[in-house]
């Protein structure tokens, strides 16, 4: 039997060094406070959205408009087609800092990583929230869906292809992965689109039970995604 | 002011990057010598919390390298980088002034002496991808000296300047050391030989020297090409 005194001589060689309390107490004390809080940071963050991706949302409303108001023809087809390309647009600006080689500043700062992708996730969610309000009410001015069925009809396809971007950027964490988000997007955009013309009953509100269950799995799917994209951002697991 | 790194090693599956390193760090400038593939940049990413340690652990007074009161004393210039295409010099400085918590007015006054400390001043509002190697390494300097830091982590910090910049480089850095831990990396031995106080010799993941400079000059001149080999 080891001698019980030279056991605990030993655990305490092989411990960690605890942190000195009195020191670090010290140290909290001089730090000087971040002149933003977290709300500023949101803001500032808002302020670098690359253009073209505000552009391009906004613009995204401009063909509804025209052919709702000119050309006066179903446009319900164009909105399912555009909603996931509003989905990939959030998720390659939320991914740029792995496109461009920002990861490493982006870590080391007082505001690290996971603050700049939850701001970029809460700016890029409520702009592209606006737009889905927004194609809503276009839809229920359109077609006579109830405004629960229409949201369903939208949210859909757009949690579907923001959902499997994510986790396509998770699982493949490097600067081209982008693009096989741009594919799942048109393959959703088409898909729904086309739904619509050649599986029309889908529509109809017996069905709707079906888009509901649909519509939780992947409202739990995109939770689970957003989680872990944001656990990732702990530690540099990308090829730099 | 101390910078503790306590048994720290990083595993890759089959292959150790760092080895059970223990240092501690005082108020100065260390060189961390090694050949390619040694480990230095894991060990620099391992300090600046960018990666986690397999084990072991660091801290700077007392703080854990994880803490967000850690990374507001850190000033880390990363061994390759990239930038957002769309930022002048000027633009890339303020970004990371934000991430650093600074409010907007301080950030640019900050900026402007920054940009004027390193020469980039008449170009601060082009573009950054017009900028030569030397000109990025010069902004790269410039984003970790924005919060004035307390622990200052360099990876191959001389990458890109020309010898007169090296000069003024290693000016700078000799000033910064009095009250700051400073931390850089290179392969060049003659960019430690003037102002690093320590030199920190690194092979096969392993601290394989720690010492003065002065005492230990012909001692580690001899020693490199083993290292490299």
């Amino acid at each position: 039997m080891m001698d019980r005194e030279l056991k605990k001589r030993i655990k305490k060689i092989f411990e960690e060094e605890k942190p000195p309390q009195r020191e670090k107490i010290q140290f909290l004390n001089n730090l000087p406070a971040s002149e933003l809080s977290m709300g500023q940071f949101i803001m500032i963050q808002a302020g670098y959205l690359r253009r073209w991706v505000i552009v391009s949302t906004i613009l995204s409303a401009v063909p509804v408009l025209l052919v709702a108001n000119f050309m006066k023809q179903n446009i319900l087809w164009m909105i399912f087609a555009l909603i996931p390309l509003l989905a990939v647009l959030a998720v390659a600006e939320n991914n740029r800092s792995i496109q461009y080689g920002m990861i490493e500043f982006e870590m080391s700062t007082r505001f690290s990583l996971k603050s700049v992708v939850l701001a970029r996730m809460i700016v890029l969610g409520i702009m592209d929230f606006v737009m889905i309000f927004f194609f809503l009410l276009i839809c229920k001015k359109e077609k006579d869906f109830s405004l629960f069925q229409t949201s369903c009809y939208l949210l859909v396809p757009y949690l579907l292809t923001a959902t499997g971007s994510l986790w396509i950027v998770r699982h493949f964490p490097n600067k081209d992965a982008i693009y096989s988000c741009m594919v799942l997007a048109v393959l959703v955009s088409s898909l729904s689109s086309s739904l619509y013309f050649r599986a029309d009953f889908l529509y109809e509100f017996s069905y709707i039970k079906w888009w509901v269950i649909v519509l939780i799995f992947l409202m739990i799917k995109a939770g689970y995604e957003i989680y872990y994209t944001i656990k990732q951002t702990e530690e540099c697991i990308w090829s730099l | 002011m101390e910078l503790v790194i306590d048994r720290v090693s990083k595993q890759y599956e089959n292959h150790i990057a760092v080895d059970r390193i223990s240092l501690r760090l005082r108020e100065g400038v260390y060189g961390l010598l090694g050949a390619n593939g040694a480990g230095k940049t894991t060990l620099m990413r391992v300090i600046c919390g960018i990666l986690k340690p397999t084990s072991g652990s660091v801290y700077f007074d007392g703080i854990e390298v994880k803490e967000e009161g850690y990374r507001a004393i850190l000033g880390y210039l990363p061994q390759d980088f990239g930038y957002y295409p769309e930022f002048t010099g000027k633009d890339f400085l303020l970004y990371i002034a934000a991430l650093k918590g600074m409010e907007k007015r301080v950030a640019k006054k900050k900026t402007e002496e920054l940009l004027d400390l390193v020469a980039l001043q008449t170009v601060a509002e082009k573009k950054i991808k017009s900028y030569s190697g030397g000109m990025k390494q010069r902004l790269g300097i410039a984003q970790a000296l924005l919060n004035e830091p307390k622990l200052l982590i360099l990876d191959e910090p001389t990458t890109g300047l020309d010898p007169g910049e090296r000069v003024k480089f290693r000016n700078l850095l000799a000033e910064l050391g009095k009250k700051s831990i400073i931390l850089l990396s290179t392969h060049i031995i003659s960019d430690l030989e003037d102002i690093t106080d320590e030199v920190l010799l690194m092979k096969s993941g392993e601290i394989v020297y720690q010492g003065k400079w002065e005492e230990k000059k012909r001692w580690v001149r001899g020693a490199l090409p083993s290292l490299f080999y």
